[in-house]
């Protein structure tokens, strides 16, 4: 039991941020705490020191036609275990209507030992939407191995299905942490870019050390970085194939 | 007890393509990753109830929608799309399609039938692998384990052929590999009917882990394997 876990019931939550008519508007809904940073920024601030093993966090994004939003978080998320154990679990949906566009770039989210984080971000595009995703899992604190990871990525390309993924971590897991899992990765990049724009991207890759890293192009609108190995390796391979792809 | 025509679909011996695949294994055991029986019984172990578990719910799906008359053809796009985003390495995809050419040519010739044609030309090897369990006269469990085992299989061979290991030892690693994934057998043929039943690709249940999916795009980038997967 970590001692820092704080006490109190289960939290169920859900956030909105939605904009339309060139309009932001969002709802807090604590402990996550939405801000305003810029014009199309959202700031995601998670308040009173979880998420922790019976969290149910929800994140509803809604943007309308040709609209854009940046979404941030403004610190690592780090998952504890919580008092009664049990899954935190953080849903995000993100419905973009045609030509909307949204980037989606959290910080690291950290899942120390004896946790059990299960994420899901569930993007839905209209035809001419585009959306960037870059997460990063840590496994664990500099001491730990980490603990139980799920992480849900799934998006359709007007109606129709692009990805559906649904990954497996967990540090106190020989099999997991083998050679058919993680291979024992201290942390693990993700980068989805969708829609239309990827025009002569193909497959790449590389390995440097205990970094391991591929690009691949989706059966659709879109291509998969994942990159495995030290932190500061992958956040670095992730952010350059980021800035390679979707610019910026 | 599993209808007869079903064993030569269990057949390493049927030609489907199957040989020239390792199911990831080549690229962790190039690389080290993988040197004895037992890292063999834990890279199946972390395979058959995540990519196992995807090939084996969309076969029992497949099987369970091709068993349909020849009047009411089954759509087979959204299913080729579902599995498609369950695939997300472009290799992979390729691999899955020539694979599931490789066995309707195969079983053309072998249990004809005419649900095949709706399928198209380069289908998925696990839809592929469900319609032609269906016509065969098997069922979605049928089709579940016929998948798990063609995994099981292709990793075990390539483990002899790669690592010249045991083949005794491996044979305790098959046995085993297999028995534990009777539990992934039952979810799939659970999952896949229920998804079949619902028209509904989308239930299709989706695991995976993430070095095999890295090694995969590496390995197809790569010269001098001997497997093409």
């Amino acid at each position: 039991m970590p001692p820092e876990a704080p006490a109190g019931p289960d939290v169920d939550a859900t956030a909105r941020v939605s904009r339309s008519g060139g309009r932001l508007t969002w709802a807090s809904s604590p402990p996550l705490v939405l801000r305003r940073t810029g014009p199309g920024r959202v700031h995601l601030v998670q308040v009173g020191g979880g998420p922790l093993g019976g969290d149910r966090l929800r994140l509803d994004v809604d943007l309308g036609s040709g609209e854009r939003l940046e979404l941030r978080t403004a610190a690592a998320t780090v998952v504890q275990p919580g008092r009664h154990g049990g899954k935190a679990r953080f849903a995000v949906t993100a419905r973009l209507g045609p030509g909307a566009s949204l980037d989606w770039r959290p910080g690291p989210t950290v899942v120390t030992d004896g946790a059990d984080w299960w994420s899901s971000l569930d993007l839905r595009l209209a035809a001419g939407a585009t959306a960037t995703v870059t997460e990063q899992v840590v496994m664990g604190r500099a001491d730990q191995r980490g603990g139980r990871c799920r992480s849900d990525l799934t998006a359709t390309v007007d109606g129709r299905s692009l990805l559906a993924t649904a990954t497996r971590l967990d540090g106190a897991d020989a099999v997991l942490a083998g050679p058919g899992g993680s291979g024992a990765a201290r942390s693990l990049g993700t980068l989805l870019v969708c829609g239309d724009g990827l025009n002569g991207i193909g497959d790449d890759g590389g390995e440097n050390g205990a970094l391991r890293w591929a690009r691949t192009v989706l059966d659709g609108p879109g291509a998969l970085v994942t990159a495995l190995g030290p932190t500061t390796d992958v956040a670095r391979t992730v952010e350059a194939q980021r800035a390679l792809l979707a610019g910026g | 007890m599993v209808a007869p025509q079903l064993w030569l679909l269990a057949d390493s011996r049927l030609p489907t393509g199957g040989h020239a695949h390792s199911a990831g294994l080549e690229a962790a055991a190039t690389r080290g990753l993988v040197r004895t029986p037992e890292d063999v019984a834990g890279f199946l172990a972390a395979r058959v109830p995540t990519a196992g578990l995807l090939t084996a719910a969309a076969s029992a799906a497949a099987c369970a929608l091709g068993d349909r008359p020849a009047h009411a053809p089954v759509g087979w796009d959204p299913w080729d799309a579902a599995v498609s985003a369950r695939t997300p390495v472009a290799a992979l995809r390729e691999v899955s399609r020539a694979q599931g050419r490789a066995l309707l040519r195969t079983a053309r010739a072998a249990w004809p039938s005419l649900g095949y044609d709706a399928l198209g030309r380069r289908p998925h090897q696990a839809l592929a692998l469900g319609v032609v369990v269906a016509a065969a006269g098997g069922t979605p469990h049928d089709a579940a384990a016929l998948a798990v085992h063609h995994l099981a299989g292709q990793v075990v061979s390539a483990a002899v052929r790669l690592l010249g290991m045991d083949p005794l030892a491996l044979s305790a690693v098959h046995a085993r590999a297999l028995a534990d994934g009777a539990a992934t057998v039952a979810e799939a043929a659970a999952a896949g009917s229920a998804a079949a039943g619902a028209h509904d690709p989308a239930l299709l249940p989706a695991a995976s882990t993430p070095l095999p999916e890295v090694l995969a795009v590496l390995h197809a980038r790569g010269d001098g394997a001997l497997f093409a997967s």
